[in-house]
């Protein structure tokens, strides 16, 4: 754990440190709610910058990682703001393709598009959980939960892409 | 417990998020429910799929010197933020508050009101029969009023005299 004062006190090295322990968490945090590796990267640099920008206003007493995450997350819906208005070449359906590509898709797929009917709160939990097994009272402890809040999140969470699944691609439970 | 409530739970079962007598529960009746265990294969099949998103190499795509480039553009903001404004401007901007003060004092000057005597309710409104009891500024003479001073009649019976002192 990195000292929250050598961060306070504009400490390069504790910086880095914290960069090396925290960035995988924070991107797969972003890429959750994102669900685009580009954007997802963009977003942790610009949470990292507000975070080191805003450091004398550290709480020694807080979870520092509680508060980049809220930060990551202001960042992150800020963009899903600005995209609303706009799309992506390859959100552009093509014709003809797409009950092609249905029976093609993988799970790893189907999952991320599962991912997209939840709610950005759902979306981080079952992010935190898959990255490295991080267990109910961690991901609690990061976005201020109690353990059971966070399990009935995931529980519903999951039950939602499920049915998302079955509905849209019934040749999964075949 | 029925196989809806047991479905349920079982992502977090999978997940091993349950309690552990709700877990030896759950177990006890996946050993003879086949819908249940076939539920539990779809779980899984989802659990793995989030795993592959989520652990795959590209979530660790953030560039390794992601320090460094974070740290090197709050540098690079620094001057932006110590950043002053060029005395010039500065003296440019309070010219121009100035000039506008000065403007408007000499604009309400130009149009300043002389002064005036307003006289109520004067009875057959000639001005010979106007009292100036108390008044502050010298009465005028009837004839010197009719000789220097503009005679305004508002209504019937009220004039307006204005003249220079």
């Amino acid at each position: 754990m990195v000292d929250t004062k050598r961060l306070r006190l504009g400490d390069e090295d504790a910086f880095r440190e914290f960069v090396g322990e925290t960035k995988r968490l924070l991107m797969s945090v972003s890429y959750g709610i994102l669900l685009n590796t580009e954007d997802a990267s963009d977003a942790v640099q610009d949470a990292y910058l507000r975070f080191w920008r805003s450091r004398e206003r550290l709480d020694s007493a807080g979870y520092i990682k509680a508060y980049l995450v809220q930060i990551l997350k202001n960042v992150c819906l800020s963009m899903l703001k600005k995209r609303a208005n706009t799309v992506g070449m390859d959100e552009i359906p093509e014709q003809g393709r797409r009950e092609n590509t249905s029976s093609r898709l993988d799970d790893k797929e189907l999952v991320s598009r599962a991912m997209t009917v939840l709610k950005e709160k759902e979306r981080m939990i079952v992010a935190m959980i898959h990255y490295e097994n991080l267990d109910s009272a961690e991901v609690g402890e990061i976005l201020g939960l109690s353990p059971s809040t966070v399990r009935s999140h995931y529980q519903s969470a999951r039950i939602r892409m499920k049915n998302y699944i079955i509905r849209n691609f019934p040749e999964f439970v075949r | 417990m029925k196989c809806k409530e047991i479905q349920d739970i079982l992502s977090l079962y999978h997940q091993g998020l349950l309690d552990t007598d709700l877990a030896e529960q759950v177990a006890r009746h996946l050993s003879h429910c086949e819908s249940c265990k076939e539920a539990l294969m779809q779980e899984k099949r989802i659990s793995d799929g989030l795993n592959d998103l989520f652990g795959r190499d590209e979530m660790s795509s953030v560039p390794e010197d992601i320090a460094e480039l974070v740290l090197e553009k709050s540098q690079r903001e620094l001057p932006v933020k110590l950043h002053r404004r060029s005395p010039v401007k500065l003296i440019f901007r309070f010219g121009a508050v100035a000039a506008t003060v000065l403007l408007t004092l000499w604009l309400s000057f130009l149009f300043r009101h002389s002064p005036a005597v307003e006289i109520d309710m004067v009875q057959d409104a000639p001005v010979r029969t106007v009292l100036f009891s108390d008044s502050p500024v010298r009465t005028p003479q009837i004839r010197e009023v009719q000789r220097k001073a503009t005679v305004t009649r508002l209504k019937e019976n009220v004039i307006w005299i204005s003249y220079k002192n």
